[in-house]
């Protein structure tokens, strides 16, 4: 764990500083409190720089195979690449598509990426989930789903 | 007092109360039994469904996920090897033994009414001990709850994961999330890139979806290999008056450690059930059958687990402090439904309250009868095909964070949330304190600066006050005492080099 622990605090090191930095944006009115909207997150970015700091430290330090190991990761890594692909593309077609017409599609890819081959199933998963969701949440719940363009 | 129970009890059998309840806990079941999702992921998949419901329900009804989860664990730990949920982990060992040798259905049966005692006997703990602890702390101001939030941050950060610096890392990043959006003083907003949809912040509830839920999935997804199916006749067979006299030592061990791991925080099911186990095996008259199908390895940490479901909302309930992933979930849907945890929270929301704790004996008897009954549908579903299934959670997780704002935004930031908790998990960061930070951090700076607002701008209040200054200086402790720990192992190596 002595790598990715050198990337991840120096990453985490950089993300504090541009959220300091952005602390300048922040309009401070004049009828402000002591604090200010400034004051809390200032402190967080302070504790993350030197939390992330001395993590970088720590693994510089660190002799090869200390450390705690993470859980294993999965032996299909690709898989997570492939799903949030396919995901992506679903968020940004989803409100020119509607919810009804490109779930079942984004469902049974996302089914097939994982593996799965039997063709009847798949259509009846990626509809019926649809269907039941847009029960559950559109009609018995009020939730306003994407209806597309072609619905509208 | 005693009315407080009345009208609690009057609410929780109440029929939509009872409702809840039967669809929490067979939910509970239900999603404990499935691999992948843990009492915790169970109760954030059904957050978006208790929008519209009065707070008293919504929690009651995430109450039974949580002590339907924990029986639904060991169904799928006894009878395919694989637990359900961490905190049947350890029943593995003795309940799959027990399945190989054709008493399956005996070891459901053990697990189902030790888990049942358990239960109850963990909700007159929660009776006992936090009705009388919410008597002495009272008169909470702003200082009291900011140091109150500064104390569970502290807390959660150093002791619930393996390695404290990335605990705290981890509770910093979610308090990094909770600036987003409008400043809850001033109005001006922080951190929003010009964006309107981030104004409102990044709701917890988004984030527990996100950082508990969708980063399962993921992990579940880079995994090609799934869980065995189960073939044959599943029955439950409920043990006898001489099998539970002969589990009664177990039981009693799985009482304390649930009573202790309950009360701690991060302690959590999982480890309650893992020490039990160790408890009772070195204080069994048959040591010597642990590991080879014993009915008290069964017993000793399915009666653990579920006495963690009454004790772990002492802390949660009396100080707002969540000790395990299922209690964090349960203060986001508080602070969701507007209810502010912390010691007032019985002054001021008593039905909340006594409602929850009476509905839990009902949970528990529900998790009785429906454990026994939905055996059969429930390992039909753990038979469907994982990528079914991950189908399934998929959308159900897309759909569940659009329909919080009715906004395609939740849905790309409960993705970016359940990537950021897949790399948190990959790296041994710790999730949990992320969570809290998240949920935590509007109350912790709102009464930071109200308190300041309080006393005229002297900071000399929070040290002034007794409570607070107890809470503070507890805080300093929590965060001291391991580093200082770490000092001294240190230079013991340096020494011995």
């Amino acid at each position: 764990m002595v790598w990715p622990d050198r990337i991840i605090g120096s990453l985490l090191l950089l993300l504090a500083l541009a959220y300091y930095w952005l602390t300048y944006g922040i309009e401070v009115g004049l009828a402000s409190d002591l604090l200010g909207p400034t004051f809390f997150p200032r402190t967080l970015a302070i504790l993350l720089v030197v939390a992330s700091a001395a993590l970088v430290v720590r693994s510089l330090r660190a002799r090869r195979g200390e450390g705690e190991e993470p859980p294993p990761a999965g032996d299909a890594p690709h898989r997570l690449v492939w799903t949030l692909a396919l995901t992506v593309a679903y968020l940004l077609l989803l409100p020119r598509a509607g919810y009804l017409l490109l779930t079942p599609v984004y469902l049974g890819a996302f089914a097939y990426l994982l593996g799965y081959r039997s063709w009847k199933p798949l259509v009846g998963t990626a509809v019926g989930v649809t269907v039941a969701l847009y029960l559950i949440f559109g009609r018995m719940l009020g939730v306003r789903l994407p209806r597309g363009v072609l619905f509208d | 007092m005693l009315e407080n129970f009345v009208t609690g009890t009057a609410i929780a059998l109440q029929p939509a109360s009872l409702l809840a309840m039967l669809a929490g806990v067979t939910w509970g079941i239900v999603g404990g039994a499935l691999p992948g999702i843990s009492g915790s992921i169970a109760m954030a998949l059904l957050l978006p469904f208790t929008f519209g419901m009065p707070g008293s329900v919504a929690l009651m009804m995430l109450a039974g996920v949580y002590i339907g989860a924990m029986y639904g664990g060991s169904i799928t730990a006894i009878l395919i090897r694989t637990p359900g949920t961490p905190a049947s982990a350890i029943t593995v060992v003795d309940g799959y033994e027990l399945q190989k040798q054709g008493r399956g259905a005996k070891a459901l049966g053990v697990s189902l009414v030790t888990g049942f005692i358990g239960g109850i006997v963990s909700v007159f703990l929660l009776i006992f001990v936090a009705v009388p602890l919410s008597k002495v702390a009272l008169a909470f101001g702003p200082a009291e709850y900011f140091a109150l939030g500064f104390f569970g941050l502290a807390l959660i950060a150093s002791l619930s994961g393996k390695e404290q610096l990335k605990g705290l890392i981890s509770g910093l990043l979610g308090l990094l999330l909770a600036t987003i959006g409008t400043d809850p003083f001033s109005g001006t907003p922080r951190f929003t890139f010009g964006s309107i949809e981030l104004i409102g912040g990044v709701e917890a509830i988004v984030g527990i979806i996100g950082l508990f839920a969708v980063s399962e999935i993921f992990y579940q997804v880079a995994e090609s290999r799934s869980w065995e199916k189960f073939r044959g006749k599943p029955t439950t067979d409920l043990p006898t008056w001489g099998e539970l006299k002969q589990v009664t030592p177990a039981m009693v061990i799985g009482i304390v450690m649930g009573t202790i791991e309950g009360l701690l925080p991060g302690g959590g099911g999982s480890i309650a059930a893992f020490i039990a186990y160790n408890e009772a095996k070195r204080w069994s008259k048959h040591p010597e059958q642990f590991g080879k199908g014993s009915l008290e390895g069964v017993a000793a940490p399915e009666t653990a687990n579920n006495v963690v479901t009454g004790t772990a909302l002492i802390p949660l309930l009396t100080f707002g402090i969540p000790g395990s992933n299922s209690a964090a979930v349960l203060l986001g849907a508080m602070m969701l439904h507007n209810l502010l945890p912390g010691p007032m929270l019985f002054e001021r929301n008593p039905d909340v309250v006594y409602s929850l704790i009476m509905s839990l004996f009902i949970s528990n008897v529900f998790m009785l009868v429906l454990g026994y009954l939905i055996l059969k549908p429930c390992l039909y579903l753990v038979n469907v095909p994982k990528p079914l299934l991950m189908t399934g959670i998929m959308a159900l997780v897309l759909v569940g964070a659009y329909s919080v704002t009715s906004d395609i935004f939740n849905v790309w930031l409960v993705l970016g949330t359940g990537l950021l908790g897949y790399a948190m998990r990959r790296y041994n960061f710790n999730i949990l304190a992320a969570v809290l930070g998240l949920v935590l951090g509007f109350m912790v700076e709102v009464n930071l600066r109200r308190a300041l607002l309080l006393s005229g701008g002297s900071p000399m209040t929070f040290v002034e006050r007794p409570i607070s200054l107890v809470l503070l200086l507890l805080a300093l402790v929590t965060l001291v005492v391991p580093l200082w720990r770490r000092f001294r192992e240190l230079r013991r190596r340096a020494e011995a080099a």
